[in-house]
C-alpha cells in the first residue's frame, strides 16, 4: 500500500513555501502603471463623488481640517471627503504600501521633506499640469517653498503652509527676572544677557532638550544655517555637518547646559512642562505643535517671535505640509477633477488652516489682515523670510532622524567632544546618502 | 432463525472490523493537521523562506527594482569595518547584556515569590492576583507608567528622593548604568508574575511524600528546597529558561518607550536597530539579513539550555 513518506510530505511542503514565495514577489511588486493626469476643468460639477484624502494630521490640528472640509463640501454639495488620519510614522510606511497594492487614496498630504523619496518610490504624480488650473503662480510664495515640490525637474507638491521653528517665551518668567516681555531677545548676546539675568533669578531659561531626538536636531538644524553650515552636499551624496559650522552651532548647544541654562538630560516633554509651569522661559519649536499646546494651558502668559540669531545670519528650521496626488493604476477624470476642485478652494482659503497653528505658504494670505488677527501665528509669520528647508533628496528624513538627531542627542547627554560626535556622525550619514542615490537613482 | 441471524450478525462486525479504523487511510492525519498547517504555513513558513529570500537582495518593497546581492547583506554585518557590522553587533551587545542582566533576576525571584504564595495564609489569592497583575499590561502602558515616574526632571521617583535628601538627579533612562537598572527593573515588575504563575502550578505537582520522607530524614528547610522542590521543578525550571531567554532576547518596547536607545545607542537592542533599519531607512534586505543571524543565535541558545538540562537529568 502507498503512504505518504516523510521526503514527499517535506518535498510538498517545500514546493508550497517555493509557490507562496513566488506569488508574494509577484503580488507584492509595484504594479503601478505609467498612467497621466486627465486633462481636468477648473470646478467640477459632475455626478457626486466622495474622495479618499490621508494625512497625519492626529493632534490638534485634526479637527481644523475636518471643519474645513465641511466648509468645502457646503459649498460643494456633490464633492463628499473622506479624511483617513493616522500617526504621520504609520504614514509614510501605509500609504505608498497602499499605492502599490492599487488602494491609494485620491490625494494626501505630506512634508515636504517626504516629497522627493515618494517621488522616487513613484507613488505620487507630477503635477504640473494642474497648477493653472488649481491657481498657483509663483510670485505668491518665497522661493524656498516655491522650489520645495520640484524634483528632477517637475513639480510634485502643492505647499499648504509653513512652520518655523520660532521662539517661544514665558513673559511672566521673563518680567520676574527683571526683562522686558514686549522685548524677546533677537541676537546671541541678548540671548546670553537674558540666560544671564534668568539664571540670578533662579531660573533655567532654556531647557535644552536632548532626548526627544525632534526638539534636539531641529535646533541644530537652524544652528547649523546660521553659522552658515549646509547639512548635505548640493548632489545630495556625502554629509556635510560636520564641518565648523556644525561644530560651533552643537558646541552653543553645549554651552547652555555648561553654562547651567538648561538642566541636563532634558526631554521634550520635559521643556515643555517647566515652561507651562513658569520654571523655562524660552522654547524652540514649530507653531504646528505649540501654539494650540500652549493656548490651551489657563493662566499661561507666553508670545512667540522669530529665532534669535546666534550664529552669523539669520536661519530658522521649518517644514511645509504639502498636497500631493497619489498615483493610480488607472485616472478617473471625474474624480481627479474634483481633487483639483478641492485643493484650488483650501489652497485659497488656507487661513482658515491657519488656526492650526502653521502659517500659509502663500505670501498674500500671509501678509493679510485676517492673518494679523491671529496674534501668534503673525509673530511666526515675522520670521517666515529667513526658513530654511531640507535639501530634496530620496530618503533625507531617515538620514536626519535615524543618524544626525541621535548624534546631537547623544553630544548633548555626554557633553563630549563635538567634532568627533559629528565626525562619526557624517560617515554614517555619507555612506546611508550614497546608498540611497545608488537605490533611488535606479527608480 | 435466530442463530442464523446471530450468526448473520457476527459475520457482519467481523466483515465491520477487517474495514476498521486500525488501519486509517493514509492522509487521514495529514487532514487533521491541514487547518494548523495553512495557518503556519501563511503566518510562519512562508514569511520565513522570503525573508531568507529577501535577504539575498536589495530590498526595499516600495521600489520595483531589488537587485540580487547574494551573500553581500551577510558579509557585510561580518566585515569588522563595516558601520552597519558596527551597529549590529553593539546592539546584539546590548540584547546580551539585558538577557545577561534580566534573566537571572527572572529565574530567581518569582520562584521565591512561588514558594511564598504557596504556603498557606489568608488572603493568599489577592496576592496571587497582586503579583500577577502588571503582566496583563501591554508594553505601552508600562512605557509610558515609568517614563512619568523614571523622568530625570519630572519624574515621581527622582522627586521622591530629593525629598530624602538625594540632592543630585538621578539620569535614570539618560545614563549608564542607570539606564539598565531601569530596564531590567521595569521588566522585572512587568513579567515575574507569569514566571511565577508557571513555578506555582509547577510546585502543586510536587508530591507531598517526598517532603515528609524528607522531614524523616531530617532536612531542614533549606535542604528540602535544594534536594526536593529544585530536582522536581526541573521540567519547569526549563521551561521557564527558554521561555524567559527568548522574551528578554526579543525586548524591544521597554527601551524603544523609556530610553529610546540613550545613551549612544548602549539601550539599541537587536529587535530595535533591526525596525529601525528595515522599517525605517526600508533597508529590507539588511534587516532580514539580521533577523537570520539572531534567530540562528537564539536558536543555538535555546539548543544549549536544553542540552544542558537535559545532561544533568540522567
Amino acid at each position: 500500500m502507498s503512504t505518504l513518506t516523510r521526503r514527499t510530505v517535506l518535498r510538498a511542503i517545500g514546493a508550497a513555501g517555493l509557490a507562496g514565495v513566488a506569488a508574494t514577489i509577484a503580488g507584492c511588486a509595484p504594479t503601478i502603471g505609467t498612467a497621466r493626469l486627465p486633462r481636468v476643468p477648473a470646478a467640477y460639477d459632475g455626478p457626486p463623488v466622495t474622495l479618499k484624502f490621508w494625512n497625519g494630521l492626529t493632534g490638534g490640528d485634526g479637527p481644523v481640517m475636518r471643519t474645513l472640509i465641511d466648509e468645502f463640501t457646503r459649498e460643494h454639495p456633490h464633492i463628499g471627503i473622506d479624511m483617513y488620519a493616522l500617526p504621520w510614522g504609520d504614514f509614510y510606511q501605509k500609504f505608498p504600501a497602499a499605492v502599490t497594492s492599487g488602494l491609494a487614496p485620491d490625494f494626501a498630504l505630506m512634508h515636504n521633506f517626504q516629497v522627493a523619496t515618494n517621488a522616487a518610490r513613484k507613488v505620487i504624480m507630477p503635477v504640473d499640469d494642474v497648477l493653472e488650473t488649481v491657481g498657483l503662480v509663483e510670485s505668491d510664495y518665497l522661493p524656498v517653498v516655491w522650489g520645495s515640490g520640484v524634483y528632477r525637474d517637475q513639480r510634485w507638491s502643492l505647499p499648504l503652509d509653513m512652520w518655523p521653528d520660532s521662539l517661544f517665551y514665558n513673559r511672566r518668567v521673563l518680567e520676574q527676572a527683571g526683562l522686558d516681555p514686549d522685548a524677546p531677545p533677537t541676537d546671541r548676546a541678548a540671548y546670553e544677557h537674558a540666560l544671564d539675568a534668568l539664571a540670578s533669578a533662579g531660573v533655567q531659561g532654556h531647557w535644552l532638550p536632548a532626548v526627544d531626538p525632534q526638539g534636539v536636531g531641529r535646533g541644530f538644524d537652524s544652528l547649523l544655517w546660521q553659522f552658515g553650515g549646509e547639512h548635505y552636499d548640493s548632489a545630495g551624496r556625502a554629509a556635510t555637518f560636520g564641518a565648523q559650522a556644525g561644530v560651533d552651532a552643537l558646541t552653543w548647544q553645549q554651552s547652555l547646559i555648561r553654562a547651567g541654562w538648561s538642566p541636563r538630560n532634558v526631554s521634550g516633554s520635559d521643556a515643555s512642562m517647566a515652561f507651562k509651569n513658569d520654571q523655562n522661559a524660552f522654547l524652540w519649536g514649530g507653531p504646528g505643535a505649540l501654539i494650540n499646546d500652549l493656548g490651551s494651558v489657563d493662566g499661561l502668559d507666553w508670545d512667540v517671535a522669530p529665532l534669535p540669531r546666534i550664529g552669523g545670519g539669520r536661519a530658522a528650521f521649518s517644514g511645509s505640509h504639502q498636497f500631493v496626488v497619489a498615483r493610480q493604476p488607472r485616472f478617473d477624470a471625474d474624480r481627479l477633477a474634483a481633487v483639483v476642485t478641492f485643493l484650488g478652494w483650501i489652497l485659497a482659503n488656507s487661513i482658515g488652516w491657519a488656526t492650526a497653528g502653521p502659517v500659509p505658504a502663500r505670501m498674500p494670505i500671509l501678509d493679510s489682515p485676517e492673518l494679523a488677527e491671529l496674534t501668534a501665528q503673525s509673530h511666526v509669520a515675522e520670521g517666515v523670510e529667513h526658513i530654511r528647508f531640507y535639501p530634496l533628496v530620496p530618503g533625507i528624513a531617515e538620514v536626519q532622524t535615524t543618524i544626525l538627531y541621535p548624534a546631537i542627542g547623544d553630544a548633548l547627554l555626554s557633553l563630549g567632544d563635538p567634532r568627533a560626535a559629528l565626525e562619526t556622525a557624517t560617515t554614517q550619514a555619507s555612506f546611508l546618502l550614497q546608498e540611497n542615490a545608488e537605490k533611488y537613482g535606479r527608480a | 432463525m435466530t442463530a442464523t441471524a446471530v450468526r448473520a450478525t457476527t459475520t457482519a462486525a467481523v466483515a465491520t472490523t477487517a474495514v476498521s479504523p486500525s488501519r486509517p487511510r493514509p492522509w487521514t492525519p495529514y487532514l487533521f493537521l491541514a487547518p494548523f498547517l495553512l495557518i503556519f504555513g501563511t503566518f510562519v513558513l512562508v514569511p520565513a523562506v522570503s525573508g531568507l529570500w529577501m535577504s539575498l537582495h536589495n530590498w526595499d518593497f516600495f521600489l520595483p527594482d531589488r537587485p540580487f546581492v547574494g551573500l553581500q547583506n551577510y558579509v557585510d554585518l561580518f566585515t569588522p569595518d563595516a558601520l552597519v557590522a558596527q551597529q549590529f553587533w553593539e546592539s546584539m551587545r546590548a540584547t546580551g547584556l539585558f538577557v545577561v542582566l534580566s534573566v537571572p533576576l527572572l529565574m530567581a525571584i518569582p520562584l521565591g515569590l512561588a514558594l511564598l504564595l504557596n504556603q498557606r495564609f489568608r488572603g493568599r489569592t489577592f496576592f496571587r492576583a497582586v503579583f500577577f497583575a502588571p503582566y496583563v499590561l501591554g508594553v505601552s502602558v508600562v512605557g509610558l507608567l515609568w517614563q512619568y515616574l523614571l523622568n530625570g526632571n519630572t519624574g515621581l521617583v527622582n522627586g521622591y528622593l530629593a525629598e530624602l535628601g538625594v540632592t543630585e538627579a538621578v539620569p535614570w533612562l539618560t545614563a549608564t548604568p542607570w539606564v539598565w537598572v531601569s530596564l531590567v527593573g521595569v521588566t522585572v515588575w512587568w513579567t515575574m508574575g507569569f514566571n511565577s504563575v508557571v513555578y506555582l502550578a509547577g510546585l502543586q505537582n510536587v508530591d507531598e511524600a517526598l517532603y515528609d520522607a524528607a522531614k524523616v530524614d531530617g532536612a531542614n528547610r533549606w535542604q528540602q528546597l535544594v534536594h526536593v522542590t529544585i530536582p522536581q521543578l526541573r521540567p519547569v525550571i526549563l521551561f521557564v529558561l527558554t521561555m524567559t531567554v527568548l522574551a528578554s532576547a526579543n525586548m524591544f518596547g521597554q527601551s524603544y518607550l523609556l530610553t529610546a536607545g540613550n545613551p549612544s545607542n548602549e539601550t539599541r537592542t537587536a529587535i530595535m536597530f533591526i525596525a529601525e533599519v528595515g522599517l525605517e531607512q526600508f533597508r529590507m534586505g539588511l534587516a532580514a539579513a539580521m533577523s537570520y543571524l539572531l534567530a540562528l543565535l537564539l536558536i543555538a541558545v535555546s539548543a544549549l539550555n536544553f542540552l544542558f538540562l537535559r545532561q544533568k537529568e540522567s
